[in-house]
């Protein structure tokens, strides 16, 4: 998967090696004329290249309303139910075998926690005295 | 008969972590402790109090008045006022719920068990908790807003995200799920009847109040979607300067199959 998006960006580079600049820039320009979207992924480096991290967390909130089965309030507030579950998702740590263990979405991408204890700091994080 | 405008009471309850009970119980009896506590608590935590707009920041922080929690064999808890806007705020000890009996260790078991895979009803059979209790408590989190908690947890917001819809069930209805993440962090997480552009754009727009609320320079550079169409124009529509790219994953199930390769002696022919 992320070897299209290399080897896309790689070909372009090879044009522009092999054929001179303006066939590189042709090469681009189909890119972009073509499929604007992937152009997009291609000519920023710092862009993700898949969905895959979405398709994760996609899946993980999938898989408890499923197992919500009957339990959706009728009345209830839904919007409230899926940013709770966001929270969880985003707080509970990994477990121990996995590739950050021990350590919760905020963590991974550079955050800090308050303490160690997740559910401590899901009642801190989620108090409404602080801003 | 006209009914004048009820004021909207905000949320001001702060949760303390006081160890164990027995310490939370020795400073309710001492008020000065009991206030330096609570200040050294929030200085070590670096969080913000939400104080009333009009305030100048140079109050300080005093006690207030208390009640008791019958439910909880007539715990005390107290409140905090600061002395230049007067906004009140209570201070819940950390195995303390707000309006509720919950034990704090029941509710980390019981949430631990379906984010494990077990099914609400499950969990509720195991820890003797009705399965509606525990729906309430996760709607109790989601009352504070994504954007506002993860910029507690003092990570930028984000300036490359992904962007999608789930599609879902609620009781019989199809419903959508327009979710913004950035790494393994979910920035968004909505709920639509309908994937119309309109939809999107109402729900993705969500996340973009709350983040220019958070830092009114806030700008996406780069949002990656699957291509559909309704997403690609709410997020247009919110985001003008950010360049939106195409999934290559998606992009590889559009792509032709491969030629069937030909045979040696067609080749040769």
């Amino acid at each position: 998967m992320f070897a299209l998006g290399q080897r896309l960006r790689h070909f372009a580079g090879h044009v522009t090696r092999t054929a001179g600049a303006v066939n590189g820039e042709r090469v681009r320009r189909w890119f972009q004329d073509k499929k604007a979207g992937w152009y997009a992924v291609l000519e920023d480096p710092r862009m993700p290249a898949t969905s895959t991290l979405l398709d994760h967390a996609h899946h993980a909130i999938e898989r408890k309303l499923f197992m919500m089965k009957g339990f959706h309030h009728p009345r209830g507030s839904q919007q409230a139910f899926l940013t709770g579950l966001a929270h969880l998702y985003t707080l509970v740590p990994y477990q121990r075998r996995a590739k950050h263990a021990d350590q919760c979405g905020v963590e991974v991408e550079g955050g800090t926690v308050p303490t160690r204890d997740w559910f401590l700091n899901l009642q801190l994080l989620t108090s409404g005295g602080f801003r | 008969m006209e009914h004048a405008a009820k004021p909207i009471r905000h949320n001001r309850t702060i949760t303390g972590n006081f160890r164990d009970e027995a310490t939370d119980f020795a400073l309710l009896g001492t008020t000065k402790a009991f206030v330096e506590f609570v200040l050294a608590f929030l200085l070590a935590l670096g969080f913000q109090l939400t104080h009333k707009a009009s305030c100048s920041a140079g109050g300080s922080l005093t006690r207030h008045s208390h009640y008791a929690r019958i439910r909880l064999g007539g715990l005390t808890i107290w409140r905090v006022q600061c002395t230049a806007c007067k906004a009140v705020f209570t201070v819940l000890p950390h195995f303390v719920w707000r309006y509720r009996s919950l034990r704090p260790e029941v509710a980390r078991d019981a949430l631990l068990a379906p984010h494990g895979g077990l099914s609400l009803e499950l969990c509720a059979v195991i820890h003797h908790r009705s399965p509606m209790a525990l729906y309430r408590l996760v709607c109790a989190f989601g009352q504070q807003s994504l954007v506002k908690v993860l910029t507690r947890c003092r990570l930028p917001l984000p300036t490359y995200v992904l962007a999608d819809e789930k599609h879902s069930h609620c009781l019989t209805e199809q419903v959508d799920l327009p979710t913004i993440i950035s790494g393994r962090v979910i920035w968004h997480l909505g709920y639509t009847e309908h994937a119309s552009a309109a939809a999107l754009t109402e729900s993705y727009g969500t996340f973009q109040r709350a983040a220019s609320q958070q830092e009114p320079s806030y700008r996406v550079r780069g949002i990656l979607t699957d291509g559909f169409d309704s997403t690609t124009k709410s997020l247009r529509t919110l985001f003008p300067g950010a360049r939106l790219g195409n999934c290559l994953r998606h992009a590889i199930n559009k792509l032709p199959k491969p030629r069937a390769a030909i045979a040696l002696p067609v080749r040769k022919a």
